[in-house]
């Protein structure tokens, strides 16, 4: 961000964008998260032509340019495939420590994105050389779920 | 192994995975399609013994890979201009983007009355505007001329402006980049680029993202943390001697390896700074250039790629995008043998090991050996193929601006023109580019004397 | 230098709002569309250019979650976005990669959604310099207003003038599937239509549409293979004005629109725009602007566009039609809206109108408007390469 600026040099003038959105998450996402909300569910869709099962659930498959079809539902338990641990304090980002992974859940092609907890942070370092990749981890659902990415509240390793 | 034993051999950089699976009617097992793509020698296109399942090819083969067939015209760099990189510049953007455009003008003893046309590559929410082009192309002497803007980094928009010239719409075109990082929180801004349904809400941004790509790559092929703390000594200390750098202050491997953690694995020496800069370049259609420049460089190969949005689709280990630039950009410019026919590359270092990845997916090693090629010091300054002797962009980081810069780099290199940090006898420059997250994006230019 | 024809368009049906898609289903849908339209794969496809204004959609450089659906996966993508011209740059960027010889079929897909934020004008605010203009409040319909005053200030043009542009439009619109807004207006509508921002009534102003539009440019050396009646691309040009209403010459931007279409008009070799062009789909976003249009591309004399509204000369059945398919007054998805003039315009040469088919098309003129009536663009179609 900026320096510091003599007060009598510059002019700086603020802004800051406040603008509201709504967005409707369509046919697929929706049931998507209505799984997560009523089912605590995790639901992929399969191309019908590569046959990966991809989750997040997308209605098109990119790489066949075609539409999905099959929902198929796959564990909230996986392998820990890559992660990072954020440490320094953002502009409108939570607040460090905190970890940000990608796990390939059982049953999926593809990897799902989330936070990682239940790990002890107070040495940052050890932790990340501690949190093998491949480590098995699990979903920790919230108790009063409405319908977002973040019913889900971290994935934790299974013990 | 050598390079070339790579680009044939290598079953990543042959072939392109279509992502379609055939079931081998004699043992039942699937097998995934893939296709020719950038390779020369037809007589290699098989897929383990069996022959090549063609796709629908009518405008592959001809499109991307018959550039040189294509149209005999070349298109020149006539004129260059930075402006140096800074962390704030304290001014308003769209007059930075002035000063700018006067640099590459009097590089190119041009009046902005010559240019055709003006091809910016800038962002907006970056800057904290909607159509923020719309200050910096009129400043920038785009006025009642002809103006395209590519919402991407400043090479994207050299690509278009090549393609401009070669369409035979202009002689002369201003490609513009004016970088800033300084007005508002970039990170936050990452953040608002992912899918509001899926990712947004997660503490996402791109530098976490690096973060877990570079763990995953350095997992992988057991890259060190010293092997990583090289390049970014490497680098820094090339700045030093590059006066439109930002960071100019040179580091040791301990002080790299005891800098804090931004993103668990990345310290904050091994990833790139914000900064306000930014550059421009003006080309020309080769009748006109071989008039008017004395000293020509030209554009012999481009390419760009885009790969997947999404992270947890693809192999964070590779530069997907990276690896199809460069294959066009080789096919174009008759590159067989990067590491023997390059002289000098310039590449888009967002982090260290950034920059390693890079030198796989650019064909400098196989996968996993960059970590070797640093240690041998291949890439220094006095090596076979120094990369960034500019100081990359973990020395300089002006959004927007970065991947055209190590154009920019690139140009002097081969003008002789890069003072303090010439590379002798440069003749065959690279110049590479990443954006978005995992380098989702990617462009690639070869420029020669 | 190769010659380039629109092969193929695709179009989603614009909608106030697409509860049923998410952005990148949205342009999935354009690009199949106008695949399916021509018989060709995706495969075909050498290079994408993208065309999406940010912020709408709610997402910074929405191109990069969206460009894998359209059709982007493992291809040359370059995003385009210049404000409301965005569409046609766009367009025109895929044109040059194919007239440039490095890319035989390219694609160019736009995509919006102007019902994500809740109120549209929040962001277009956003646009103005936040030094000098931003706290005054100005938005998108500024842009319509300022002129309008000024034009009936100057030439004594009529709301009812104005009206009939809207009038027109509705008309037009009721031929097309299609377009967003489908009913028909009299002036007595328009006149009656609550204050937007004097003199402009809700009426004379666009509405927010959802949407996307492909279209697909070929070289000369198989366009003629995939599609019997290419629309050629004879004529490109865009051109930037400056950012601030206070600079221009009489508060208009015709000056340099004037300027854009005679430079248009000698690349085609165009004498007499009215004779010499059989249709034109143009962006007017606000009645007013139609007026200012019609003149600065010569199809009247200066200061009188109303008066050419009031002769049916550029309605459905007169000399000129513009915007048979109902225009921006009738759709508006910002970003894609400008590709949406070179799809309708190419529909126009391709004889693909049906029921908005001006007959024996052989020039279009399709154009884009960008920023504070700032960036223009200008594409001219024909039945037959120059």
């Amino acid at each position: 961000m900026a320096e510091k600026d003599r007060k009598d040099e510059y002019i700086i003038v603020e802004q800051v964008w406040n603008v509201p959105f709504r967005h409707y998450a369509g046919e697929v996402t929706s049931r998507y998260l209505k799984e997560f909300r009523d089912n605590k569910r995790i639901m992929g869709r399969r191309c019908p032509k590569c046959k990966r099962v991809l989750v997040p659930a997308r209605k098109n498959c990119e790489r066949c340019f075609t539409e999905t079809g099959e929902w198929v539902e796959v564990k909230d338990e996986g392998k820990l495939v890559t992660f990072s641990i954020n440490c320094i304090k953002y502009v409108g980002m939570p607040d460090p420590p905190y970890i940000m992974g990608l796990i390939h859940l059982d049953g999926a092609d593809t990897d799902i994105l989330h936070y990682i907890k239940g790990v002890d942070l107070s040495d940052v370092d050890k932790a990340g050389r501690e949190l093998k990749i491949g480590t098995r981890m699990k979903a920790v659902w919230k108790k009063e779920r409405v319908g977002n990415v973040t019913d889900i509240d971290y994935f934790t390793p299974v013990a | 192994m050598t390079s070339r034993d790579y680009v044939f051999n290598d079953e990543h950089n042959t072939f392109r995975d279509t992502g379609r699976q055939i079931v081998d009617k004699d043992t039942r097992s699937k097998i995934d399609v893939r296709e020719s793509y950038g390779c020369h020698d037809n007589a290699r296109s098989t897929m383990w013994g069996r022959p090549m399942i063609l796709m629908n090819r009518k405008a592959q083969s001809q499109g991307l890979n018959d550039h040189k067939g294509a149209n005999q015209m070349r298109v020149a760099v006539i004129g260059v201009g930075q402006i140096p990189s800074e962390q704030c510049k304290r001014d308003v953007f769209s007059d930075q983007s002035a000063l700018i455009s006067k640099a590459a003008l009097a590089d190119a003893a041009l009046d902005i009355g010559q240019i055709g046309n003006v091809v910016a590559g800038e962002y907006d929410l970056v800057t904290g505007r909607t159509a923020e082009h719309m200050y910096t192309i009129p400043a920038s002497g785009g006025y009642l001329k002809d103006e395209i803007r590519i919402n991407d980094d400043g090479l994207f928009a050299l690509a278009q402006a090549y393609m401009g010239i070669m369409a035979g719409q202009f002689e002369t075109t201003l490609v513009l980049s004016t970088g800033i990082s300084s007005e508002g929180p970039q990170e936050l801004i990452t953040n608002m680029r992912l899918s509001p349904f899926y990712h947004r809400h997660l503490g996402l941004h791109e530098k976490l993202a690096n973060g877990m790509q570079a763990l995953q790559y350095r997992a992988r092929y057991g890259i060190t943390e010293q092997q990583s703390a090289k390049v970014a000594v490497k680098n820094r200390k090339s700045a030093l001697r590059n006066q439109y750098a930002h960071l100019r202050k040179d580091v040791t491997e301990e002080e790299v390896l005891e800098s804090e953690f931004d993103c668990w694995p990345l310290r904050i020496l091994e990833r790139a700074p914000w900064s306000d800069g930014g550059c421009a370049v003006v080309l020309a259609s080769e009748p006109l250039a071989r008039r008017i420049c004395l000293n020509p460089v030209w554009i012999d190969g481009l390419g760009w790629s885009n790969e997947t949005y999404y992270l947890e689709d693809k192999d964070l280990t590779q530069l997907t995008a990276t690896k199809h630039a460069a294959q066009q950009a080789y096919a174009m410019a008759g590159i067989r043998d990067p590491v023997r026919e390059i002289d000098v590359a310039e590449i888009y270092d967002i982090t260290t090991y950034h920059e390693l990845m890079a030198y796989e997916a650019l064909g400098f090693c196989t996968s996993g050996a960059a970590g070797r090629l640093i240690e041998e010091g291949v890439t220094d300054m006095n090596g076979d193929l120094p990369v960034n002797p500019s100081g990359g962009v973990l020395s300089s980081n002006p959004l927007s601006a970065s991947g055209l810069a190590r154009f920019v780099e690139c140009v002097l290199q081969l003008r002789g023109q890069a003072n303090e940090h010439q590379i002798k006898n440069a003749r065959t420059g690279l110049a590479h580019c990443i954006t978005g997250y995992g380098a989702q994006r990617s462009c690639v230019a070869i420029v020669r004397r | 230098m190769k010659r380039v024809a629109v092969v193929s368009v695709g179009q989603t049906k614009f909608v106030s709002r697409r509860r049923d898609v998410i952005h990148p289903e949205l342009a999935f849908e354009a690009s199949s569309a106008a695949l399916n339209d021509a018989h060709l794969s995706i495969d075909d496809i050498g290079a994408l250019t993208m065309g999406v204004m940010d912020p709408f959609d709610g997402v910074d450089c929405c191109d990069r979650w969206i460009c894998g659906a359209a059709g982007g996966y493992n291809k040359p993508v370059i995003r385009i976005n210049t404000a409301g011209a965005t569409g046609m740059s766009a367009a025109i960027a895929a044109y040059e990669h194919v007239a440039s010889g490095m890319f035989q079929i390219v694609m160019a897909v736009s995509e919006q959604r102007v019902s994500e934020p809740v109120d549209a004008q929040t962001l277009l605010n956003t646009c103005t310099c936040p030094y000098h203009e931003r706290a005054m409040g100005g938005s998108a319909i500024t842009l319509g207003a300022i002129p309008a005053t000024r034009h009936m200030y100057r030439y004594g043009s009529t709301h009812k003038q104005r009206a009939l542009s809207a009038v027109k439009a509705h008309k037009h619109a009721m031929n097309n599937p299609y377009a967003h807004l489908r009913f028909e207006v009299s002036v007595e509508d328009v006149l009656n239509s609550p204050i937007v921002e004097w003199p402009l009534r809700l009426l004379d102003c666009c509405p927010r549409s959802d949407g996307a539009v492909a279209v697909v440019f070929a070289s000369e050396d198989v366009a003629r293979a995939i599609t019997d009646r290419p629309a050629w691309v004879n004529g490109v040009v865009s051109i930037a004005d400056g950012p601030f209403f206070g600079d221009r010459p009489d508060v208009s931007y015709r000056a340099s629109l004037a300027i854009a279409a005679r430079r248009l008009y000698r690349q085609c070799g165009i004498k007499d725009p009215l004779k010499d062009i059989d249709v034109a789909e143009l962006y007017i976003p606000f009645t007013s602007l139609e007026l200012i249009q019609t003149e600065a591309y010569g199809f009247c004399e200066e200061g009188k566009g109303g008066e050419l509204l009031e002769e049916g000369v550029t309605w459905m059945g007169g000399e000129l039609p513009i915007n048979p398919s109902g225009g921006v007054l009738c759709t508006n998805c910002i970003g894609a809206t400008a590709e949406l003039r070179v799809a309708e315009a190419a529909i126009q040469v391709m004889g693909k109108g049906e029921l908005r088919q001006v007959p024996n098309v052989e020039t279009a003129l399709a154009s884009g408007l960008g920023g504070m009536l700032q960036f223009h663009t200008l594409m001219m179609l024909g039945s037959e390469p120059r």
